[in-house]
């Protein structure tokens, strides 16, 4: 902040001046009187009138709202089953897929081939009869019972 | 002159708010038939004109009352009076801010300033002259700058303390008084030799 520059070098001594200033700074400016009674007659009766026709006011009717209607409550809904137990179907369902494909994608019996079956192919068996001799050869016998096959190999490494 | 009526206990505004807020229908037509007559009157002070008043005052109930909850009605809570009148002077604020052009103000207040300088004013006190009263009395506080007009209707209306209603208007205590004693020294000047009886001398000398 810049040095007060006093125009006038010669006119009064440093601490007078701040003294002064000090002084000046504490002043307050005197409020205006609040109170009715301690303004002048006009003022006193020009309030007084618009206070008389201010309360003299004719007021209109208010519109008071109409209260909402109160909503009937809806009935209660079916109440929900769970949701674990609405899965169950669709677990279900979902098993029986999966037993199905595990069942269909078994690994079927080792066959030893089709040069087996080009040898002698067994006849027509029914479910009824017992196991039956499907094929015979030097190195492989075939029994066949309804849908059970059994296949013997000879080992011809042994030979 | 009469003073403006008494106000109904803190205790019995209190209850009934609460009797609003637990749905009576009862309830809520004694509150606005209790409260809009002082909403009003407020409305027409802020806005120094009682058709706009009028459409105000109305907005100013149904906002009070969506509003309700948010007063603490506990015996504890705000006073009522106070909150009330914040929501009415704030509205009324945005009212004035959102009055069609400058030029249809200043033609209004022109024109108002011209009946307020006419003629004898009339007599509140006589029913008859209840239109030309009112009239007088919008014409008279459109003169008044809007603050200091805010200032004069807490002051001298209201009857509210310097302190409340500086809270009110969110200024402090001392601007309230100065800003009256502005308002009054302008009263004055547009009423002062209008009254009968009065005179244009100054008696204080």
């Amino acid at each position: 902040m810049a040095e007060y520059e006093d125009p006038l070098p010669n006119s009064l001594p440093d601490p007078a001046l701040d003294e002064l200033r000090r002084a000046w700074r504490g002043l307050e400016a005197e409020l205006p009187a609040e109170g009715l009674a301690q303004q002048d007659a006009q003022t006193r009766a020009s309030v007084e009138w618009v206070r008389a026709a201010w309360s003299q006011l004719a007021v209109p009717e208010p519109r008071v709202p109409d209260p909402l209607p109160v909503l009937e409550l809806m009935p209660e809904p079916m109440p929900r089953r769970p949701a674990l137990l609405r899965l169950v179907p669709y677990a279900a369902a979902a098993a029986v897929l999966l037993a199905l494909w595990f069942t269909q994608s078994e690994p079927s019996v080792q066959r030893s081939g089709e040069a087996a079956r080009n040898e002698r192919d067994a006849s027509n068996t029914t479910d009824d009869e017992g196991p039956q001799l499907a094929a015979l050869s030097s190195n492989h016998l075939e029994l066949r019972s309804g849908p059970v096959r059994l296949i013997l190999l000879k080992d011809l490494r042994t030979q | 002159m009469p003073l403006p009526p008494d106000k109904a206990p803190q205790e019995a505004t209190r209850t009934l708010i609460r009797e609003v807020l637990a749905g009576s229908t009862d309830a809520l037509d004694r509150w606005y038939r209790a409260e809009h007559p002082e909403v009003f009157r407020l409305c027409v002070g802020f806005l120094a004109d009682s058709a706009e008043a009028e459409d105000a005052a109305q907005d100013v109930m149904l906002h009070l009352h969506d509003r309700l909850a948010r007063w603490d009605s506990s015996d504890s809570g705000r006073p009522w009076r106070p909150w009330r009148d914040t929501v009415v002077l704030n509205h009324c604020r945005d009212r004035l801010r959102k009055r069609a052009a400058r030029e249809r103000a200043h033609v209004r207040a022109g024109e108002q300033a011209e009946r307020a300088a006419a003629g004898v004013l009339p007599d509140p006190s006589v029913e008859a002259q209840q239109g030309e009263v009112r009239a007088a009395l919008e014409a008279v506080l459109a003169q008044l700058p809007p603050r200091e007009r805010e200032a004069f209707v807490l002051r001298d209306l209201e009857q509210l303390t310097s302190a409340e209603a500086a809270d009110l208007m969110g200024i402090e205590a001392g601007s309230v008084r100065s800003l009256l004693t502005l308002a009054r020294r302008r009263l004055r000047g547009l009423l002062a030799e209008r009254l009968p009886g009065v005179g244009g001398a100054d008696s204080d000398g």
